[in-house]
């Protein structure tokens, strides 16, 4: 099943272009991004994410041609689909709250809400600073509760853009096994960009690969 | 010295005793300051937010135009609304001078440049992925910006009470609107000036203790919201 078709996208963030001429992603799988700094690796995942509208072509989520200008469809099409951004920001409020917060904004129960975060809370083992405000963290601490807190959507697509980048050694391979345990378990399809191309090794077995703006090789569903 | 340790004891003697005229000092002062930090508000914070996120040189402007206007002289509002509320200014028949509401009007033009300003200022030191980040975890533009305000929630407390403080302790504005009529429209400030001026050192004392209890009690409540909502 085809969780992403991407038709003659074009995007365009100030003067870089990303070109994408026919491009599909299937559900359930992992992809690896990988390129050069400022290739458009992170303009992909916003172009994915659907939080970027493309300037030309037409970008199909879930079946469905994505219509930007349907603001309510628009977002729900938007909250099946969990995005850790590369420089995430986390709120001035505590731990929990971070992790809880888009949770919020889906209407979920506060006991659901309650169970998931504690159960990402223990797998991520953020236990030990969970009271406290976010802003006190190290940066290490703050990259696995921001990853936190897009695992704890429990979305259909998760966009991690450089999620390991600042997390200690020490728990990259625990935040590596939740991701595909996630994946493997409730089917959730991953995109992920990274430097590391041993993490993209390690993690994926359907590269893409982005140079100078054009995404030139998508390992599963590319047409090309 | 005797006389002002004799001020003191006296003045704690007027407030324990709540004598009617102290009391409407306070309540004059009190409901005046609130409704115009109130409005100060409701304009002030939109208006600083919205200056905040334009980058284009009137912006600028209007942003130096608030911090010249955070220091305006008191007597100088006083007088300035003065020529429109007296009987042979543009809106003389409204029959305002001398009103309580001429008292907020004049508060309230003290109070905003202090609130846009500031409100600004916190703005425009936040983080400028707090609607990103909201938005990539699945906000609503409206949800984005309420986040937006709870990031700059302390900025904005910040700016109302200083806001606050400012009219609270003002007296030109309330003199020359308010004029200081008994019951009416004098306040903590304007009373103070009358009493201590006819030689009644210790009513003057016990309202000022009133202002300072009142400063204290509303930083109180300021640090108290800050812990709340960390």
């Amino acid at each position: 099943m085809s969780a992403y078709r991407l038709h003659n996208v074009e995007g365009q963030w100030g003067g870089f272009v990303l070109r994408v001429d026919d491009f599909g992603l299937q559900s359930g799988r992992i992809y690896s991004v990988t390129g050069p700094n400022g290739c458009g690796k992170t303009s992909l995942l916003r172009l994915l994410a659907l939080l970027d509208r493309p300037v030309a072509g037409r970008v199909h989520y879930g079946g469905d041609v994505v219509d930007y200008d349907d603001g309510a469809g628009w977002l729900r099409s938007r909250r099946r689909i969990a995005y850790l951004m590369q420089q995430p920001y986390l709120f001035n409020m505590s731990v929990y709250d971070n992790i809880a917060y888009g949770l919020h904004l889906r209407h979920i129960s506060s006991a659901h809400i309650r169970r998931r975060v504690c159960d990402v809370i223990e797998r991520l083992a953020l236990d030990p600073f969970v009271r406290r405000n976010a802003h006190t963290l190290s940066g290490g601490e703050a990259q696995r509760v921001a990853l936190a807190r897009t695992l704890v959507l429990d979305a259909d697509v998760m966009l991690l853009d450089e999620f390991t980048a600042s997390v200690d050694q020490q728990y990259v391979q625990m935040v590596e096994e939740y991701v595909r345990e996630l994946n493997t378990e409730c089917g959730t399809t991953v995109v992920f960009t990274t430097h590391s191309s041993n993490q993209a090794a390690r993690m994926s077995d359907h590269p893409i690969t982005i140079v100078e703006g054009v995404v030139t090789a998508c390992g599963g569903g590319n047409r090309r | 010295m005797d006389y002002i340790w004799q001020g003191v004891r006296d003045s704690l003697r007027i407030i324990t005793g709540l004598d009617r005229e102290f009391l409407s000092a306070v309540l004059v002062s009190l409901k005046v300051a609130f409704l115009s930090t109130a409005l100060a508000t409701l304009a002030g914070v939109p208006f600083g937010m919205w200056i905040a996120e334009k980058r284009s040189r009137g912006a600028r402007v209007i942003m130096t135009i608030l911090n010249t206007l955070m220091s305006l002289p008191t007597v100088v509002v006083g007088l300035m609304v003065y020529s429109f509320l007296s009987r042979r200014g543009p809106l003389g028949e409204l029959g305002l001078l001398y009103t309580p509401a001429a008292m907020v009007i004049g508060q309230f033009i003290l109070a905003f440049p202090i609130v846009a300003g500031l409100s600004a200022s916190a703005v425009v030191g936040l983080d400028k992925r707090i609607r990103a980040t909201a938005f990539s975890l699945g906000a609503d533009t409206a949800q984005s910006f309420r986040m937006f305000l709870r990031e700059a929630r302390y900025g904005i407390m910040a700016a109302i009470m200083a806001g606050f403080g400012r009219v609270f302790a003002e007296v030109g504005v309330s003199m020359m609107l308010g004029g200081n009529i008994r019951g009416y429209t004098r306040n903590i400030t304007t009373a103070i000036a009358l009493e201590t001026s006819k030689g009644e050192f210790a009513f003057g004392i016990a309202l000022g203790l009133v202002l300072l209890t009142v400063a204290l009690v509303v930083n109180i409540l300021f640090s108290l919201f800050r812990e709340w909502s960390r």
